[in-house]
């Protein structure tokens, strides 16, 4: 079906990098390094005197560099390109998942912000177990959800509760993908109001 | 959706990647092992002899002396415009046409988004769940249509749920108002004005 593939589509494109920033910045520097060198060999052709060194100048430098440069140097030099060079390889091959995640819906692709998910669950979780806003923290990840609660000393605090009530809340959204849900009950009390 | 070609945008990124890290690897390996210093240095030597003599393969006047002396230059420039036409594919897309009728005999009738915008901005007035809310619109290309992009802003603790149901009825709304299908794709955000407009109060 049509449909569901737009919309598949959509929400991966909503939902991972484009890239774009890394690939602006990247060729912004790759176009100053090709109009720099495509100036010095214009001007080496008309022989006019370098902008900052001749073409020929360059290339008999970089054949000499490796005998004339301090190894240190050199190796220093070697390896924050080569660190640089693997930093782009890995941002072109990961996935780059931003946080948020499709949900089922109707009528339209629908993507939603992890930490809406996660201000939702707190809140569910929080008037369910009548604890104060700040005694549920919670953290959305890829496929899992994880509920922090600190129970008010002096009051049992029920794990069932708590993990119903955020299981309720994250079916209620339908995710496109199955997440898991783990509850932590903190060991100190806080104390209450 | 903008128009951002992002298969384009990984490849030139692992290609650049693989260049440099190619390169650093030589350049510390240079520094570590003086087996690859000599390499690099009588390779070099000997691509420089190898530049002079091919000068006089392809002979041209006088200042530039050889037809490869000109192409340097050429292949330089080609680069730095294919770096323009990489930054030319971030982006783009984005209309201010939300939808357009076209008839032969009456005309064009196109709906602006600011239409829609200030619908979807009455429609919410006093909704709990939502503080704010956009729309955008995108141009098809290629034989794909093109569609509108609707961003709801919850207020931190609002159901998910709840503020996609209600975009559901936006939708609905809108495809009444404009008479036809059209392909939405609807963001339910958490941002700094959520955080603003503070938590829900519950008693």
């Amino acid at each position: 079906m049509g449909e569901a593939r737009t919309r598949k589509k959509l929400i991966r494109r909503e939902t991972h990098s484009s890239r774009a920033g890394l690939s602006i910045a990247v060729a912004l520097v790759l176009l100053a390094v090709f109009l720099w060198l495509g100036t010095e060999s214009v001007l080496a052709l008309l022989g006019l005197a370098p902008l900052l060194a001749s073409p020929w100048q360059l290339a008999s430098a970089t054949v000499t560099a490796s005998g004339a440069v301090d190894r240190g140097e050199l190796t220093a030099a070697g390896t924050a390109a080569a660190v640089l060079g693997l930093t782009l390889l890995v941002a072109a091959l990961k996935g780059g998942r931003k946080g948020r995640r499709g949900i089922a819906a109707d009528r339209a692709a629908v993507v939603v912000d992890d930490q809406v998910i996660a201000a939702a669950v707190s809140r569910q979780v929080q008037r369910a177990a009548k604890l104060a806003p700040e005694q549920v923290s919670t953290t959305v990840s890829r496929s899992r959800v994880q509920v922090m609660v600190t129970p008010t000393s002096g009051a049992p605090l029920d794990r069932d509760t708590v993990a119903t009530a955020a299981a309720t809340e994250i079916d209620a959204c339908r995710p496109v993908r199955k997440v898991t849900t783990d509850v932590r009950i903190a060991a100190e009390g806080a104390l209450g109001r | 959706m903008n128009h951002t070609n992002r298969a384009l945008n990984r490849f030139l990124l692992a290609a650049t990647g693989l260049v440099l890290l190619a390169a650093g690897a030589l350049i510390a390996g240079a520094g570590l092992d003086a087996g690859i210093r000599g390499r690099w240095s009588s390779a070099g030597t000997s691509l420089l002899g190898g530049w002079r003599n091919l000068a006089g393969t392809a002979p041209l006047q006088e200042p530039a002396g050889s037809w490869w002396a000109v192409a340097v230059p050429a292949i330089l420039l080609a680069g730095a415009a294919a770096c323009v036409l990489w930054l030319g594919r971030q982006g783009g897309g984005r209309t201010s046409e939300a939808a357009r009728h076209r008839d032969a005999e009456l005309g064009d009738t196109a709906v602006d988004i600011s239409f829609l915008e200030s619908a979807v901005d009455a429609a919410l007035a006093g909704n709990r769940a939502v503080v704010g809310s956009s729309v955008t619109a995108w141009r098809g290309r290629r034989g794909t249509p093109g569609g509108l992009r609707l961003t709801l802003h919850a207020r931190r603790g609002a159901s998910p749920r709840e503020v996609a149901d209600l975009a559901d009825e936006l939708i609905a709304a809108i495809e009444a108002l404009l008479g036809h299908h059209t392909t939405v794709l609807v963001r339910i955000a958490g941002d700094t004005r959520t955080r603003l407009a503070g938590a829900h109060r519950t008693s």
